[in-house]
């Protein structure tokens, strides 16, 4: 279609109406672009504001776990604490009762034991406490004793430490007319919440 | 729309007499209607020549420019003109086809369209009745669709006789008679003409169709000996030629006004149009705005609320760890703490209800010994035969890992007494077997009986020192059995 003559001869006619409604959209268009120009330059405000919203929450959830926890298990973390679980390091404590223990049943000639060297325990926890985590596996034995005695002096020994430790093994052997000859191994855990820095490793 | 706006806008029948105005509904005018009133201008005049053109296979601006040459050549110096078929109907392809135009002549015609653009009255278009008539026409369903029909209009003051080929006009006259027998007397010559100037073949016939005969004129026709076609009926109350005006809108084909003589009624229809577009687009543009603006608004009181429960948060936290750090405890040492209790602090072996077993087990059998028992906690129990050995640290204890999966393995042995016979220690080891499968407790998982069973008896009276193997148990928490698979047979040790 040749839209010369229209050009010429109709759109005269009707440019001032054309140029008044181009005026009217030109005008909402750039009402809609000075819209979408806010929303451009406040969107990342907004944005933080929804991230600060979501952080905070995530604390105010991470807190009141904690007060869950410290509701649930305060009592049991006290008696794991006045237990030795939790502090100085308690290893001559533990030897002195095994040997008075053994001492207040008259086996203290037949009992032998090593405290090994404490391990690191590797738990997720550890590195957030600022502690350490560390079993000392204790061995000892018992000769020529009778049975009945090696079991009274195991389950004492074994009640006095029962928060912290766990005897892992016990091995009765070669009864005889004399008695029988017993070993077991306990592994005591500590936690010591001294930060790594100010731990002496050799203790 | 269009066909509605033309529709209601007056019309104006130029004849040879006189100039008659119609109101949009058809009834005639003594005077012309206002000035600004759009007006539908139809031609049916002497001067109008119908001419063929030969287009050959051209395209686009070479076809136009062929047709304009060919408009000029056998239309010269008639500025009214225009053909039947439009552009749309033309074939794509450069191949050849032929046109159809009209052209009229007119200087009172002329005058008049001058006249009313000098008014700025919108003129919609200019149509001849001819090609009106050959639209009403292709419209009659009952009408033949090809070959020649010969369409005759009776007027106030006259006949309009068309010639239709194909349902489209070739031939068109004017007569100025009203008189019937005349009229006939001039369709016969007329046809006659026809043939004469070969425009059709001798033996081809047209049909005539009276479109509003009277009698007279039927009967006069017919008494010529020429058959007539049945007449339709009209629609229009107000008769066929009423029915045939009111066709001229803009979609009648055959538009003989240009641009520059319309263009007030098209200015008016593009004004029309402008307001729909820009007030669809201006809506719609509205309406998006709107709906942006609340958008916005949402995501400012989304934030601001994001804000207020970030501080209503914060603060809540805040009061949180005051409490938590009040009360004195470390709740990250706890948690370690609760932590190594599950993971390590579990419970250990405990010797007094298996050694009070085997007790009772001894007591019933006094001619076998125990040699050692065993109670330990392993990752994978009763996995392997072992011997009478040290206590062996475990793979967990030397990694350090978790200690909770531990599972508790009972290893005992006992050694018959020398000088039994055979079947003596086999009814021994059969019954220890029992008296052992029958523990409340515990699941068996190594059996000396299978491998007692299937190795070499030794011994004799040469004096020489029998070397008699012990028997071998290894048992676990009948829990704990459960989960393991079916006892080894590994179970003896000589």
């Amino acid at each position: 279609m040749n839209m010369q003559p229209f050009r010429t001869h109709v759109f005269p006619l009707v440019r001032p109406l054309a140029m008044r409604w181009g005026a009217v959209l030109l005008l909402l268009a750039l009402s809609w672009g000075a819209l979408l120009g806010v929303q451009r330059v406040y969107q990342p405000g907004w944005q933080n504001a929804q991230a600060q919203a979501q952080a905070a929450q995530a604390q105010w959830d991470e807190a009141r776990a904690e007060q869950d926890d410290l509701t649930a298990h305060r009592g049991r973390f006290e008696q794991l604490q006045a237990a030795g679980l939790v502090g100085a390091d308690p290893r001559a404590i533990w030897v002195d009762d095994l040997l008075r223990t053994a001492r207040e049943q008259g086996l203290q000639e037949r009992i032998a034991f090593a405290l090994a060297a404490p391990q690191g325990v590797d738990i997720a926890g550890a590195d957030t406490a600022s502690a350490q985590v560390k079993r000392h596996v204790l061995e000892y034995s018992l000769s020529r004793v009778h049975d009945i005695e090696a079991l009274q002096f195991m389950q004492r020994f074994h009640h006095d430490h029962a928060l912290v430790s766990r005897p892992m093994a016990c091995r009765l052997e070669l009864p005889t007319a004399e008695g029988l000859t017993v070993r077991c191994r306990v592994n005591f855990l500590h936690i010591d919440p001294a930060p790594a820095g100010d731990h002496n490793q050799g203790s | 729309m269009k066909h509605l706006a033309h529709a209601s806008s007056g019309l104006l029948l130029v004849q040879p007499l006189l100039a008659q105005w119609h109101d949009a509904a058809g009834h005639e005018l003594p005077l012309p209607f206002g000035p600004m009133e759009p007006v539908r201008v139809v031609a049916d005049l002497i001067e109008e020549t119908h001419v063929r053109i030969e287009v050959p296979g051209l395209m686009g601006a070479d076809r136009s420019s062929f047709i304009q040459v060919q408009l000029q050549s056998l239309l010269p110096d008639v500025p009214l003109r225009a053909t039947w078929q439009g552009a749309a109907q033309q074939p794509l392809l450069p191949k050849p086809f032929a046109l159809h135009a009209v052209g009229v002549a007119s200087a009172t015609l002329n005058e008049l369209l001058a006249q009313q653009v000098h008014q700025q009255r919108p003129v919609v278009g200019v149509w001849t009745l001819s090609y009106l008539m050959a639209r009403w026409a292709g419209r009659q369903k009952h009408l033949p669709g090809t070959g020649w029909l010969f369409l005759c209009l009776g007027l106030p003051y006259g006949m309009r006789m068309v010639l239709l080929h194909d349902r489209i006009p070739v031939f068109s006259r004017l007569l100025l008679d009203t008189h019937p027998a005349q009229q006939a007397l001039e369709l016969g010559q007329t046809l006659k003409y026809l043939v004469d100037t070969r425009v059709i073949e001798r033996m081809d016939t047209p049909g005539i169709l009276l479109m509003q005969p009277t009698p007279d004129l039927e009967e006069a026709v017919q008494a010529q000996g020429r058959t007539l076609l049945p007449t339709a009926v009209a629609r229009d109350p107000r008769g066929v030629l009423a029915e045939v005006l009111a066709l001229a809108d803009a979609r009648a084909p055959g538009q003989l006004a240009s641009v520059e003589q319309r263009r007030y009624s098209m200015a008016s229809q593009t004004r029309k149009t402008l307001h729909w577009i820009g007030g669809v687009l201006a809506l719609s543009v509205a309406a998006g705005l709107v709906l942006q603006g609340r958008a916005v608004q949402g995501q400012r009181e989304q934030a601001l609320q994001w804000q207020h429960q970030a501080t209503e948060a914060e603060r809540a936290a805040q009061d949180l760890r005051a409490q938590l750090a009040a009360s004195g405890t470390n709740v990250a040492l706890l948690r370690l703490t609760m932590q190594v209790q599950q993971s390590q602090l579990q419970r250990g072996v405990d010797l007094p209800k298996p050694l009070w077993l085997l007790g009772q087990l001894m007591q019933s059998y006094p001619q076998a010994q125990l040699q050692s028992t065993e109670i330990t906690l392993q990752p994978q129990a009763c996995a392997a035969a072992q011997g009478a050995q040290a206590l062996p640290p475990s793979a967990t204890d030397a990694t350090g890992g978790d200690q909770a999966s531990l599972l508790t393995e009972w290893n005992f042995e006992i050694q018959p007494a020398v000088g039994l016979f055979p079947r003596e220690r086999q009814a021994m080891l059969d019954g220890l077997a029992a008296r052992v499968q029958a523990w409340p407790g515990w699941t068996v998982q190594t059996n000396p009986v299978q491998v007692e069973s299937g190795s070499a008896i030794v011994g004799g009276s040469s004096g020489a020192t029998e070397s008699l193997g012990s028997w071998r148990w290894c048992l676990v928490p009948s829990a704990q059995g459960q989960d393991l698979a079916a006892p080894g047979v590994a179970g003896a040790t000589r």
